[in-house]
């Protein structure tokens, strides 16, 4: 009698068992299903709205109306940036220069900035499109007056505190350091999209 | 009217008397780290409150169909999905938005609050109960992203959306930006429920 | 390599601690971890779960996510891969070490919903490092996450001995003297490491 009401049990326990694995797999298959619905639905215009950099914002880093063309992410790999897009900026045919579209990670979040350089490998201008946590210690450090200071400057920059004068204020140093730190990859990325340029 | 009474007392429950971020303290770490910018934390606070509304709905539905052996990945299948597609709805009509809030739009997928109020709530009660305790739940979560964030950026920048309310040399109170603002002002906030409840419970 | 390694230690402990600095992985102490015992425990069973989900996670993405552009299937594919990491574990203990397994079983819920294990891992892959990196970073993430919870704990029940005013008393005061120990953490952050 105890050992039939036993199996009886387990029977109950393995229909128990399998009615679970099959819920799961079920909830499994729909949200998959569900998820990828809605991506195809916004993919398209997610892929407009964003990450991508405006012709404005190009022409004003490079202080000119050029033709900009979006260079191969593979040129840029042993620099190994996630997130580096670099456009070569063209008049007449003639390469005059090239924006370089980075974001870093700093103590304080991200930072994306896009900096146009000259053929030669001096800066030119840069533009701080994003930076996390508006605002921020290191906000201070973003307007037009400090970004200046980066301006003719070429690679590899070295540069002490005191040229960009800031004040001790812990957070404004090390965001300008990841600033500092943007555009020395910038400009690595320059030399390598010369040497490429070089192959054509 | 009974039921418009039941009705309000789970809202008030949620949003007031069992408020998850002060009174149950879990959840915490969206409210320490993201509560720079009033913005911010009004956008995660929908956020949330959409994710918890529909999972709570969800398993509600199906609460015949969980056992206690597989809740916990039901539960977290179910989250996850509407975690998903609120990150997305993010990214494409608030991008800035959702670059500023970085990591934590995933993170509420493991919330502690949304996994104890299916745990709790809609693995017991009926579909629309368990709609209203989410939502109430999520308000709740808000406003306190919200009184957070206020503190934090009067203090810490001097300004509301741009205003200065303290006028221009107002040097502003840089720590409260930084993590150790954010323990301090949570910390005080607690203080002062307590206070609070400590003069209600006097009388 | 053993200098990287120290460099990654270095970040993952102090520079950018779990817990003061990137504030994931926050929950007051609950009277249950009074000992400072206990907490090991709890410490090498984050680490456990942290270092296998987060190399589940990225062997995942490099060789799923990445390959057929699935970057929108991430949130749930990382849920399900610490939830399976955890029941894996759970069962392996289970079957070998019965008595450790007893102790953990109370942490069941703690690590589930610690923001500390997703978010991490979530840090790492953005970031792009190394398996070897990530094997790394997510150990001594939770290294650090540990000695947040040991220096919380001791606080707390130094604490106790405290006169605190009366709306003061019990969590108040103690996420103020966490906002102290957060501050002494943000010293390390000029640290800068030769690249």
């Amino acid at each position: 009698m105890e050992q039939g009401e036993g199996l009886l049990m387990s029977n109950i326990s393995k229909k128990n068992n399998l009615f679970s694995v099959f819920i799961i797999f079920v909830a499994l298959v729909l949200s998959f299903g569900i998820i990828s619905i809605v991506h195809n639905f916004t993919t398209k215009r997610f892929e407009n709205s964003n990450y991508i950099v405006n012709l404005e914002t190009l022409m004003k880093v490079m202080s000119g109306n050029y033709e900009f063309v979006l260079l191969n992410d593979s040129i840029f790999s042993s620099l190994k940036q996630n997130k580096l897009k670099v456009y070569k900026a063209i008049d007449e045919g003639i390469i005059e220069g090239y924006c370089v579209d980075i974001t870093v990670d700093g103590i304080n979040g991200e930072i994306n900035l896009v900096t146009g350089i000259s053929h030669s490998g001096v800066i030119n201008d840069t533009e701080i499109l994003f930076y996390n946590e508006s605002p921020t210690f290191g906000s201070k450090v973003f307007n037009d007056e400090y970004l200046d200071k980066f301006k003719g400057l070429n690679y590899p920059m070295e540069f002490s505190n005191e040229v960009i004068g800031l004040n001790a204020i812990s957070g404004a140093t090390i965001t300008s350091n990841t600033v500092k730190d943007a555009l020395n990859i910038a400009l690595k990325a320059i030399l390598l999209a010369k040497e490429s340029e070089g192959l054509n | 009217m009974s039921s418009n009474n039941k009705l309000l007392n789970i809202f008030r429950e949620g949003t007031v008397k069992n408020n998850p971020v002060f009174f149950q303290l879990i959840g915490l770490c969206p409210v320490l780290a993201i509560t720079i910018s009033v913005k911010n934390a009004f956008v995660m606070g929908i956020a949330f409150t959409l994710v918890i509304t529909f999972s709570n709905f969800i398993i509600s539905l199906f609460k015949k169909l969980i056992s206690a052996q597989t809740k916990l990945i039901i539960y977290l299948i179910v989250i996850s999905v509407f975690v998903s597609i609120v990150d997305m709805l993010l990214k494409v009509y608030l991008p800035t938005v959702s670059r500023s809030l970085g990591v934590f739009v995933p993170l509420i997928a493991v919330n502690c609050i949304i996994i104890s109020r299916l745990d709790n709530f809609a693995i017991k009660k009926n579909a629309f109960l368990s709609m209203v305790d989410g939502i109430s739940m999520g308000v709740g979560f808000s406003i306190a992203l919200i009184v957070v964030a206020f503190v934090r950026m009067i203090l810490g920048t001097g300004t509301i959306f741009g205003y200065n309310i303290f006028g221009s040399n107002y040097k502003p109170v840089l720590l409260m930006l930084s993590p150790a603002g954010a323990f301090f002002t949570f910390g005080m906030i607690l203080a002062l429920i307590q206070w609070i409840v400590n003069k209600k419970e006097a009388k | 390599m053993l200098a990287k390694l120290f460099i990654v230690a270095l970040s993952a402990i102090f520079i950018e601690n779990v817990v003061f600095v990137k504030l994931l992985g926050v929950f007051p102490i609950f009277d249950e971890h009074k000992r400072i015992k206990t907490l090991f425990n709890m410490g090498a069973y984050v680490a456990l779960v942290m270092v296998l989900s987060s190399s589940f996670m990225f062997l995942v993405n490099k060789f799923l996510i990445m390959r057929f552009n699935l970057t929108y299937l991430r949130i749930i594919i990382f849920v399900l891969i610490i939830v399976i990491t955890m029941k894996l574990l759970d069962i392996l203990l289970m079957k070998l070490l019965t008595k450790i397994h007893n102790a953990l079983k109370n942490y069941f819920p703690y690590v589930i919903t610690n923001c500390a294990v997703l978010g991490i891992a979530i840090i790492i892959i953005d970031r792009g490092l190394s398996f070897f990196e990530t094997i790394a970073y997510s150990f001594f993430s939770a290294v650090g996450f540990t000695l947040a919870l040991i220096l919380i704990l001791s606080i707390k029940e130094k604490l106790q001995f405290c006169s605190v005013p009366k709306a003061f008393e019990g969590a108040p005061i103690l996420f103020i003297a966490i906002a102290l120990l957060a501050m002494a953490f943000m010293g390390f952050s000029g640290i800068k490491f030769p690249v």
